[in-house]
């Protein structure tokens, strides 16, 4: 018997409240490149079988379900899987958590990966991928210094003691990339990517793109100025600002009171001299952790939030409809051509050391690593070093969002944003 | 209760079959390792949002990975699981989509690894093994903590208390080596949130051990620390961007020695050409002032201790920066063998199944003769930068990016009450090292966080030092 099927069995006489178990079985295949020699191929095969055991109790006339997480490690034998399921549910009475239902049955059959990676070995599609790396490895002054390309393949099977009874296959091609410039200033720049195809047109671009902000961040001579600029952020930046709006709407976040937001609110405030908001939550997998089916769900229209999102457990403490997890965002909205962004004085910033957004204060900011800074008549000048400093509860009324737009796994939406009067430390 | 780490009762009933693999890797290649692992991990965390007890696999799992040396490089292979019926299965993997994959490419010409004969069996010491002391014991004490700080500080929104610990077994077999090791450690922490408006603001204070549940008796005073830190932030005002006389408190020189100038360090870095420190060897990168190491092995023990690395080199006590001089870098076993020095035991994986990186453990400054209280009084006019939040490498260019939720003004060598945040502090690397001009007596370090090799591949680490004295630009 399959260790999951045992598992079935054993979770179904055990005699819990309720339960969960996910099976993740990801194989993946790996390349790790030092400029344009291979470093390492690896491969992994790994499986994974996790289960939730919840118990119920009362305590004076009140109900609570509380709930633990484990790991059933390869190689267990019944005997211990039976005793770890029970030391599990003893430790779940002492998680007074109000009580909660699970999410409603779902049963499907697989869900088949609709990726073009799957009609691929590992292998092929890590390789094709490689090649695209080596194609555009650049100049002897600015090229490629090292990459590293994953090709996973997950096949997930989850099920409940509700009956739910759903899997489906996933394939993604990510990495990372170092683009280095040797002169006139020896300079990197790191850039990720994740597709959810094979996509190499995509990824010859974004290796296009590293190499050329690693020669423009070369001639980057000093740090701007310290003072206010309007910014220009850029690509997984927007998303990153995002990250404000995605979190303070999270369920996760509301029922602990950590935000205040409720549907219906306009959590854009008042938007003077910017555009309104229009998010949607995107689908990444067809299930949820928890197998609730995913598809795509208005966040926020016009500035106003729409969906309160997340799991079950904080859907049924806010009595709305448990969405599950979602970790793409589309944002539709968009009106100037980038070129009338960039106008002289802004400062664009293209890459940071890391920037961060947080949706706890509203903070965002980073080091940054290339901005340039435009000038009258097309002039641009790269500079580097310095940081920005900025609050979107103080600039979120005053976005302004390109036209052009971009996607990956993420993110889909406007390719940059325009924050007026944000702090930047420098020179 | 207290005690020794024990060894893994699956990994020792594993061992014969592991061997059996190693044999057959060893009849095709000149090299062959295998590493296999075995975890037992668990977060608790109470807050407004509820009770969680969870088993953990963010930092291991229970599997192996295989290691070849074939041609000019190496081949990796992970499972988890191995049973004398998988063997031919992986040995075909090897060799017929590894070794296919590696001759399609230009291989990075890598010699043989070294195989010193080793075998021991180690373990580390606890004082009260949390998974004796029980589940119910620790929501307890996490539950207590909790509503006692929120009993006392009033207008606190939160007070999240969370504690999390890893019992490791690792076991390393080559030709040459039989290694096991066992290792417990732990962290908690207390995150204290307060609002301002639309903002929340919070404190976070955290501790680490080598060792067990004892941590737990830390968590009262993390909890006391995280409320001031949370009160301080809500008073924060916006900082006047510029160059600044700062006293950094322990927490916050170990992010600059971590993410500032440790990640820079890392060998991997100087086979890719990716670190500047390479040509500063020998030369003069910090103030006189300041000696740093970086270690499995030294003497400042935390969660980052062990005693033999993921490729089977024996943890080491690297002198880094010996007054103010780059002495040494710190390098796992490929790149070391790549740039013909010692392996330093510093090569690690975030999880069995996961590539080995150069990567650090436990980093920190060592103390100096200053006292903090005449280190503030010599400030004329500026800041005590305190609760660092987040930092990143820049080991190219060495520039700085470290945050900190605020810092608190000094004038004329008292602190004035007044609070400035969140801060960011950049610049170029050395001259904030060199810039140093006091180091306290006393050296801090912690273990709660995590790192990351850019933004993915997470180990325990931990990092600390004295308070410095220093000039940083702040944004």
């Amino acid at each position: 018997m399959e260790q999951i099927e045992q598992m079935i069995s054993i979770l179904k006489k055990s005699g819990l409240d309720a339960w969960r178990l996910t099976s993740t079985r990801t194989r993946a295949a790996e390349l790790y490149f030092i400029k344009d020699k291979l470093d390492m191929p690896r491969f992994r095969d790994m499986s994974e079988l996790c289960a939730e055991v919840f118990r119920d109790f009362e305590e004076d006339g009140k109900k609570y379900r509380g709930s633990t997480r484990i790991f059933i490690e390869p190689g267990m034998t019944p005997e211990e899987i039976e005793k770890k399921i029970r030391d599990a549910a003893y430790a779940a009475s002492f998680v007074k958590n109000p009580w909660y239902p699970l999410p409603e049955k779902t049963v499907s059959e697989r869900v088949a990966s609709d990726s073009d990676l799957a009609k691929m070995t590992l292998q092929e599609a890590a390789s094709a991928a490689a090649d695209t790396l080596l194609e555009a490895s650049g100049d002897e002054t600015a090229f490629i210094n090292s990459a590293e390309i994953f090709v996973r393949r997950l096949d997930v099977r989850i099920l409940d003691s509700e009956g739910t009874d759903v899997a489906y296959g996933l394939d993604r091609l990510s990495g990372e990339f170092v683009a280095q410039c040797t002169s006139p200033a020896d300079v990197e720049q790191f850039r990720q990517f994740s597709f959810a195809r094979a996509d190499m047109a995509a990824l010859k671009a974004k290796l296009e793109e590293g190499i050329r902000d690693a020669w423009l961040r070369a001639q980057a001579k000093e740090a701007p100025k310290a003072g206010k600029y309007d910014i220009i952020l850029t690509g997984e930046n927007v998303r990153t600002l995002l990250e404000f709006y995605e979190q303070r709407s999270a369920s996760a976040m509301i029922y602990p009171q950590y935000s205040d937001w409720k549907a219906g609110d306009a959590v854009q405030g008042d938007v003077t001299d910017g555009e309104k908001l229009n998010i949607a939550l995107m689908p990444t997998r067809p299930f949820s952790d928890e197998g609730i089916p995913m598809w795509p769900r208005p966040l926020m229209e016009e500035g106003t939030l729409l969906t309160i999102h997340g799991g079950a457990r904080f859907a049924s403490y806010l009595e709305i409809e448990p969405t599950g997890e979602y970790e793409k965002l589309a944002l539709d909205c968009g009106t100037k051509p980038l070129a009338d962004l960039r106008r002289p004085g802004t400062l664009e910033a293209v890459s940071f050391s890391d920037f961060q957004m947080d949706p706890m204060d509203g903070h965002f900011g980073g080091e940054l690593r290339l901005g340039l800074l435009r000038g009258e008549h097309g002039k641009m000048t790269a500079l580097s070093g310095g940081s920005i400093n900025g609050s979107i509860l103080a600039s979120q009324g005053r976005l302004i969002f390109s036209r052009e737009r971009c996607e990956d796994s993420t993110y889909e939406g406007p390719l940059a944003v325009l924050i007026p009067d944000v702090t930047v430390a420098g020179e | 209760m207290a005690g020794k780490v024990e060894s893994s009762a699956f990994l020792a009933q594993k061992k014969p079959v592991f061997r059996e693999l190693l044999g057959e890797l060893l009849s095709r290649y000149a090299y062959a390792s295998i590493l296999a692992t075995d975890v037992e991990a668990k977060n608790y965390a109470v807050s407004r949002a509820g009770i969680r007890i969870a088993e953990d696999r963010t930092f291991g799992k229970r599997g192996f990975t295989a290691r070849v040396f074939y041609g000019d490089g190496y081949l990796e292979y992970s499972g988890s699981d191995l049973t004398k019926e998988d063997i031919p299965g992986v040995l075909q993997h090897f060799a017929q989509e590894l070794e296919k994959q590696s001759d399609k490419y230009t291989v990075y010409a890598t010699p043989e690894a070294a195989d010193e004969e080793a075998s021991f069996i180690a373990s580390t010491e606890y004082e009260t093994d949390p998974r004796v002391l029980g589940d119910e014991a620790i929501v307890e004490k996490l539950s207590a903590v909790r509503e006692k700080t929120l009993s006392e500080q009033e207008g606190l929104l939160e007070c999240q208390t969370r504690y999390q610990f890893q019992v490791y077994h690792k076991l390393f077999l080559s030709r040459s080596r039989d290694l096991e090791q066992n290792v417990m450690h732990g962290s908690c922490a207390v995150v204290c949130l307060a609002r301002r408006g639309e903002e929340i603001k919070d404190g976070y204070h955290s501790d680490s051990v080598l060792g067990g549940a004892e941590l737990l008796d830390h968590l009262a005073l993390c909890a006391r620390e995280a409320m001031e830190a949370a009160k301080a932030s809500l008073a924060a005002e916006p900082l006047v961007p510029g160059e600044y006389d700062c006293i950094c408190t322990p927490p916050v020189t170990g992010m600059i020695v971590h993410e500032a100038f440790g990640h820079g360090v890392e060998m991997d870095m100087f086979v890719k050409d990716r670190a500047q420190a390479r040509s500063f060897m020998g030369k003069q990168v910090a103030s006189e002032l300041v000696t740093m190491k970086d270690g499995a092995a030294t003497d400042y023990q935390d969660v980052a201790s062990y005693f033999f690395d993921d490729e089977g080199n024996l943890a080491s006590d690297t002198v880094v920066i010996d007054k103010g001089i780059l002495v040494s870098g710190i390098s796992d076993g490929l790149s070391a063998a790549r740039l013909g020095t010692r392996p330093t035991g510093n090569g690690r994986r975030e999880s069995v199944d996961h590539k080995a990186y150069t990567r650090m453990t436990n980093t920190f400054f060592l103390a100096g003769t200053s006292k903090p209280e005449e280190m503030i009084a010599g400030v004329e006019n500026g800041l005590l930068l305190d609760c660092p939040s987040s930092g990143m490498e820049d080991p190219k260019n060495w520039g700085i990016q470290c945050m900190v939720s605020f810092g608190r003004e000094i004038r004329d060598g008292k602190l004035t009450g007044r609070v400035f945040g969140p801060i960011v502090l950049t610049g170029y690397v050395p001259d904030l090292l060199k810039s140093i001009s006091m180091v306290s007596d006393t050296v801090e370090h912690n273990g709660a966080g995590a790192c990351g090799k850019g933004w993915k591949e997470w180990v325990k680490v931990s990092d600390g030092g004295p308070w410095i004295r220093a000039r940083i630009r702040l944004g």
